[in-house]
């Protein structure tokens, strides 16, 4: 493994001298070589000047090793590109689709993280990988289009899923890589929080740092695994100075609340997030919906009386009143004259999700990308 | 002096050949229990100082045979071990010493009376990883991960056992089963498997009652968890009834679980219970439930985190707070004594108890909850901002709601 060298200028972050000494290493490698030479690179990899030709040429400064499998006969340990900062620049670029985008970044992420495995990091150093790379999926998650979001929607409710084009499941693998890289994450400070008190004063410097981080993606295990018991009780056992952090604080009220059903206090208190865990929170109320009209279809239930749609938009926090008029022909409620008539007989059980719903636009979503993704890389 | 060190020498040189012949008339007598005793580690013999010295090792190895002798070789290592205040490699080698153990289970066809010494030796070699874990001698060790490798090395036996389903009923190793998902529940979280494996043997009913109640107490537990109240009242209603009556410590740890339990089922606990058992907090709590005062309720909650927390039923207490708001209501229709209950006075009545952070719409939701769980019978309209009760029972026992 290799060892860094500890940063003595107080000045010169020690983390950032570190990072750049990784990310830096040969990052020509063979492997991009040879990706040029078969014409495999990527757009955005691409030296401008070359731009036209048949083989273009490959711009040091833009490529990233892209994911592969491991496989018998290959040499992982060797490569050692990895530059997440560069990705995420890439990233506020509004010239593509979104979905190129994030593909590109995705597998490039994955190949990140593959290495960092095979090459064992360090504790920290890992952490400080991870991170972006948290936020990244979670951003990720609320931008989908709006057909990726919707196939989700069809593979939950109705499992016909294999005739499907498999990049449109984005949604879920996205999902999937969020659950692994975040309980990765998890382990991790768990882990550097047993080590021994170093008294170091880099060490405490990046300890201070990763603390600052660490509010947040926990706050962020607490909103994607909302009223889920096992997350809540590592909420109440996280050590006090996080405890107290006002979004780990408001969020775990935020999971309380569901934990006991309260959608109203649910919805009130996720606007007060800041954008990126309003994206965590977002990402369950499909679910949170559909469970809170179950319940009102038993508590309003009436053949006479009807509850107004302008309040359930307030209520569950609806963009769209239309939306409110889908949901409820999904769900068997009748909807009439912008009102809702919830009656508990009628209400279909085996829907499992309402429909999908973006709350931040677009524009708006791609406005807190640099605030985001690059803020603390 | 010569004389003294050489009469002790002599002395421990009885006492190991001893050791090893009892081991070996025992071994061939096919004593399960005798056996136990002289391959625990908390036995009398492993305070003989010179029991593990290198020679007393090759010593006693003459004496034995295969495959005992790997099983008392790694028995030994193990007390040196312990002598030289070695916890780590005390559990290696305790772990290699129950893996021998495991082969020789897997060799004895149609017997089972090596299972005493197999309920020992996980047993202890549970413990230790548990004192392993807490110790924490290496920093490259990754939390848990001497937990996982017991659970590894239990569950190899757990195989054995499970899988001795041609001996008759008396000779079957399936009796060992229990005890040892005993030890897996325990620390080492394994459930579901481990239940069903149980659940699903004939022998279910015939485990001995120790076995039994242990093993309740963990499915009881696990059903909270998993918020089945009733099964967990059940089960733990079971293991505090069959518990041996001076365990008080075990009685009180089992209460801890059950009287939560008991009260979102509607029931509540004698303070004569309580105090007997030293669990007061519980006291406070019931108080603040039972009169449907949540700003009480929240200042327990806040006063004994701690100890909810620590006894991880916490999240179990939180739940309480949908009891008390069903008392609260149930009082202002007792003082109302109409079946079209303002919202607005539900409101007020929690504001006069100095909760300030609620509002109407919160209210509702609350109220609908309710509704949804049984627990309240009726209606809400949102336009006239009432709550509509049946005029017949609108407010079910908590018990009879199914």
């Amino acid at each position: 493994m290799t060892t860094f060298s500890q940063g003595t200028c107080l000045l010169m972050c020690p983390e950032k001298e570190r990072w750049i000494k990784f990310f830096f290493e040969k990052f020509m490698t063979t492997h991009t070589y040879s990706r040029e030479k078969e014409g495999l690179l990527h757009k955005f990899e691409i030296d401008e000047n070359t731009k036209g030709a048949k083989l273009p040429k490959a711009d040091p400064a833009k490529t990233i090793k892209c994911f592969s499998r491991s496989a018998a006969g290959s040499d992982m340990t060797d490569m050692k590109l990895l530059r997440p900062a560069s990705l995420f620049i890439i990233a506020t670029r509004t010239d593509v689709d979104w979905i190129i985008i994030y593909e590109f970044i995705f597998d490039r992420l994955r190949s990140v993280r593959q290495d960092a495995a095979i090459q064992r990091i360090d504790a920290l150093m890992y952490i400080q990988l991870l991170e972006p790379i948290v936020r990244f999926l979670v951003y990720s998650a609320q931008r989908f289009e709006k057909c990726a979001v919707l196939t989700e929607w069809i593979w939950r409710n109705d499992c016909r899923l294999c005739e499907r084009n498999i990049s449109e499941f984005n949604t879920i693998i996205n999902g999937q890589h969020l659950a692994e890289c975040l309980t990765r994450l998890l382990v991790l400070y768990d882990e550097s929080e047993d080590e021994g008190n170093s008294l170091e004063l880099d060490r405490d410097m990046e300890r201070l740092i990763l603390n600052d981080n660490r509010a947040e993606m926990e706050a962020l295990y607490i909103l994607l695994y909302m009223g889920n018991m096992e997350a809540l009780t590592r909420a109440l056992r996280l050590p006090h100075d996080l405890r107290i952090s006002p979004n780990v604080q408001l969020s775990i009220k935020i999971s309380f609340a569901w934990y006991l059903k309260n959608y109203v206090r649910v919805c009130s208190l996720i606007p007060q997030l800041p954008p990126l865990l309003i994206c965590a929170a977002m990402t369950g109320i499909q679910k949170l919906r559909r469970t809170a009209l179950k319940i009102m279809s038993s508590g309003y239930n009436s053949k006479v009386f009807t509850f107004p749609g302008l309040k359930l938009q307030q209520l569950l926090l609806y963009k769209e009143i239309d939306k409110i008029k889908a949901d409820c022909e999904l769900l068997g409620l009748v909807f009439t004259n912008q009102n809702i008539l919830f009656q508990k007989a009628n209400f279909k059980d085996e829907i499992q999700l309402t429909y999908p719903e973006m709350y931040y636009t677009h524009q708006c979503l791609h406005s807190f990308l640099p605030q985001i993704l690059l803020e603390s890389v | 002096m010569h004389t003294m060190d050489s009469y002790i020498m002599q002395e421990t040189f009885i006492l190991r050949l001893y050791a090893c012949l009892q081991i070996r008339r025992v071994w061939l007598n096919q004593e399960g229990r005798p056996l136990s005793n002289l391959l625990s580690l908390r036995h009398d013999h492993v305070s003989i100082s010179q029991i593990g010295s290198e020679t007393a090792i090759t010593k006693a190895m003459e004496h034995l045979s295969a495959p005992l002798d790997d099983l008392v070789l790694y028995h030994l290592k193990a007390i040196v071990a312990m002598n030289k205040d070695d916890p780590l490699s005390m559990y290696n080698y305790q772990s290699s010493a129950v893996q021998s153990l495991t082969k020789i289970l897997q060799m004895q066809k149609e017997e089972n009376w090596m299972l005493p010494v197999m309920n020992t030796m996980c047993l202890e070699l549970r413990l230790l990883a548990v004192c392993v874990e807490n110790t924490k001698t290496s920093k490259n060790m990754k939390p848990g991960e001497i937990l996982e490798k017991c659970a590894d090395c239990l569950m190899g036996c757990f195989r054995v056992c499970a899988c001795d389903n041609r001996s008759s009923e008396d000779d079957t190793k399936r009796w060992g089963m229990l005890t040892l998902v005993n030890q897996l529940i325990n620390k080492l979280h394994l459930c579901r498997p481990l239940i069903r494996a149980i659940e699903s043997s004939p022998y279910k009913a015939l485990f001995t009652l120790a076995q039994k109640i242990t093993y309740k107490f963990f499915v009881g537990r696990k059903a909270m968890f998993d918020s089945d109240y009733k099964a967990a009242d059940e089960h733990l209603t079971y293991v505090f009834e069959h518990c041996h009556k001076r365990s008080s410590k075990n009685k009180r740890l089992i209460l801890t679980y059950l009287v939560p339990v008991k009260m979102l089922l509607g029931y509540m606990p004698k303070h004569s219970l309580l105090e007997k058992y030293n669990l007061m907090e519980f006291g406070e709590l019931m108080e603040a439930v039972k009169r449907g005062n949540l700003r009480n309720l929240e200042k327990v909650m806040e006063k004994h985190e701690s100890f909810f927390i620590g006894a991880g039923i916490y999240l179990i207490v939180e739940k309480l707070k949908i009891i008390a708001y069903r008392n609260l209501f149930k009082k202002v229709y007792l003082v109302l004594n109409i079946h079209q209950i303002p919202i607005q006075d539900l409101l007020s009545a929690l504001e006069m108890q100095g909760i300030d952070d609620v509002d109407m719409d919160e209210v509702e939701c609350i109220v609908a909850n309710l509704i949804y769980e049984g627990k309240i019978k009726g209606y809400i309209s949102h336009q006239h901002k009432k709550l509509v009760i049946s005029k017949q029972n609108p407010f079910p026992r908590l018990s009879t709601i199914p």
